[in-house]
């Protein structure tokens, strides 16, 4: 249970970086 | 409202206002890196601190390196408030041997703490030993609160630099806030709550016998209570001040022992907004027009009061269901009148309504009486006040840099109206400024509707709703605004602490904190990079009370029409109808 938790908590983390490389992107397109 | 309730109002804002320019004026100094007069004390740690961390607090941060600092740092505060609740059990200070904490609620809390919100699907004193609330909540209080105002000063950089990629140093900026602000405001009221009566001990909880014996629901009679103890005083100033709200009891500040005086509870009313409202000034100070801090503070007052003033009334006036039954609800000699279900009889009707509305007003979260038991209009003040978006002072940093994402869009629709490109503080505002306003803005608005929504549709949602109708789905949409928001007060009589909820209002505590912050940051990088642009005869002056009046607007336009129809099936219904039947 407790790895199913925390995965959880990383993976938001991790997309959340994701999220940044993204409006990254959207600013040098503009 | 009643005779003596106007001059507690009025006395309270007074005290508030006065303390915004010396506050704000000294943190402008400590982020700056300006001479205060704590430096001899502090300075010496703080260079201590970043030798030790490695840390040069010369180097700049592009927004996506500070970006990334903070979702580190964060995932890392997550993962350890996480471990310290599940090992608690093996862990010392822990008197009363409260065993490990569950995964989904450690989940859940951990998550509350990280991103400031401090929803707690547990009861401190029966869950939470006081390692686990020391070193794992309350740390979080200083750190969450120094990360929310960190990300402001950079948005502030933005707007105060030009012609560069860089936006300040994270590290620079938590260690600054923490070691400059927080501590210091903290230690300084935490004595002073203790003066007035707050616990802070390491001692066990105490078993008296009762003045009054009494039977449990199964007819056993019981002749003692246990007081719970512990180190509150120092969670609770820091609960305040950070805009954590996070109680060390379960009944947070209505508990006896968290918040025992009259004095007491001026002394939190006013730790909830001091710097919420001091960081208006700030900003002001630190993009070199002070007039611009003090309209987007008077932006706030312009929504603040009267919401205050409804929900008072609210309050104040008889409850229609007991008003069918006739009985006596006015104010007299022997009765306070009005709705006192769920509120302290020392604090009475106006400094309960006053506290909720400062602290959904502010994204604190605390109570010193229960929401849920409040009027239907009364409850909806403070639901309102979290939906618009936690900027009408906010949460440390959070609410103001959420406010300038709707000064930035005020300036955009102005920009609209009259024809020329908009501009803020002297920075030409793009396309790209207002995508990552409006994501701003549209993240936390998604996360309240759509998690009530499938809390409300699906069957481990509705299994906790305890109260049938309007005031069932009150309760959801109030648990959602206060997580997607970071707010972290309840409307209570929702069985919360499920796997479902636990899962579901984390998921939204993070999009609410984090899913914000990362445009704001973007925002900063892009504003920095830009030339600043003179003042010109087409440049809407952004301190006058025109602009306070359309930023007003566009906030409570933007609030209206997101949650009008949710606030309909909840309390406007559950308030029509105890009038009308």
């Amino acid at each position: 249970m407790d790895i199913a938790w925390l995965l959880g908590g990383v993976a938001f983390f991790v997309g959340s970086c994701g999220l940044v490389h993204f409006l990254g992107s959207l600013r040098a397109e503009d | 409202m009643t005779a003596n309730g106007l001059p507690q109002l009025a006395i309270y804002l007074g005290i508030l206002l006065a303390c915004v320019k010396p506050l704000g004026s000294y943190m402008a100094k400590a982020y700056s890196g300006s001479a205060t007069f704590l430096d001899r004390i502090i300075g010496p740690w703080e260079r201590l601190f970043y030798r030790f961390c490695g840390i040069d607090k010369s180097a700049e941060m592009t927004w996506q390196q500070y970006s990334v600092a903070v979702l580190s740092f964060s995932l890392l505060s997550f993962l350890t408030v996480y471990a310290v609740q599940r090992m608690q059990g093996w862990l010392p200070l822990n008197p009363e041997s409260l065993p490990a904490i569950t995964p989904d609620l450690s989940f859940n809390t951990a998550v509350s703490f990280t991103t400031n919100t401090n929803w707690q699907g547990y009861g401190g004193e029966t869950t939470m030993s006081y390692f686990t609330q020391m070193l794992a909540l309350t740390v979080q209080n200083f750190l969450s609160a120094a990360a929310g105002m960190a990300v402001l000063i950079a948005l502030i950089r933005g707007f105060m630099r030009h012609a560069t990629e860089t936006i300040g140093n994270f590290w620079v900026d938590m260690v600054r806030g923490t070691l400059y602000i927080l501590l210091p405001l903290s230690l300084l009221l935490a004595v002073a709550l203790v003066s007035q009566g707050v616990v802070q001990t390491f001692g066990s909880y105490h078993e008296v016998p009762l003045l009054e014996p009494t039977v449990d629901a199964e007819g056993n009679q019981i002749k003692t209570q246990t007081i719970a103890t512990g180190p509150a005083a120092s969670q609770i100033a820091i609960k305040q001040l950070g805009t954590n709200g996070g109680g060390f009891f379960n009944a947070n500040s209505a508990h006896p022992l968290e918040n025992p005086t009259p004095l007491s509870n001026l002394l939190q009313l006013l730790a909830i907004l001091l710097i919420p409202a001091a960081l208006c000034y700030t900003f002001g100070e630190m993009v070199g027009d002070r007039r611009q801090g003090w309209a987007i503070l008077a932006a706030m007052l312009a929504i603040f009061i009267p919401l205050l003033a409804i929900a008072t009334i609210a309050e104040q006036s008889s409850n229609p269901v007991l008003a069918h039954l006739g009985v006596d609800q006015s104010p007299s000699d022997t009765q306070p009148g009005g709705n006192m279900e769920g509120k302290e009889t020392r604090f009475g009707i106006v400094n309960s309504s006053l506290w909720a509305v400062a602290t959904t007003a502010a994204s604190n979260g605390s109570v010193n009486s229960m929401h849920d038991s409040y009027t239907p209009l009364g409850g909806l003040v403070p639901m309102w006040l979290m939906q618009l978006g936690e900027v009408i002072f906010g949460g440390v940093g959070s609410g103001l840099y959420g406010m300038l994402m709707f000064a930035i869009v005020a300036v955009f629709l102005s920009g609209l109206m009259v024809g020329r490109t908009p501009e803020y503080l002297g920075k030409k505002i793009g396309a790209f400024e207002m995508k990552m306003a409006s994501l701003a803005i549209l993240f936390p608005c998604a996360m309240v509707l759509v998690g009530t929504a499938v809390a409300v549709v699906s069957a481990s949602g509705r299994a906790t709703i305890f109260n049938p109708g309007p005031h069932g789905f009150s309760e959801v949409l109030y648990a959602f605004s206060s997580a997607g928001n970071n707010n972290g007060s309840a409307f209570a009589g929702l069985g919360a602490n499920t796997p479902f909820y636990n899962g579901l209002l984390g998921l939204a505590m993070l999009v609410g904190r984090f899913w914000v912050m990362l445009p704001v940051l973007a925002i900063a990088g892009s504003l920095a990079a830009k030339k600043t642009v003179p003042v010109g005869p087409g440049t809407l002056p952004t301190h006058t009370p025109l602009f306070v009046v359309l930023l007003v607007a566009v906030v409570i336009v933007v609030g209206a029409l997101s949650f009008f129809p949710a606030l309909a099936l909840g309390p406007i219904v559950e308030h029509l109808t105890a009038t009308t039947n």
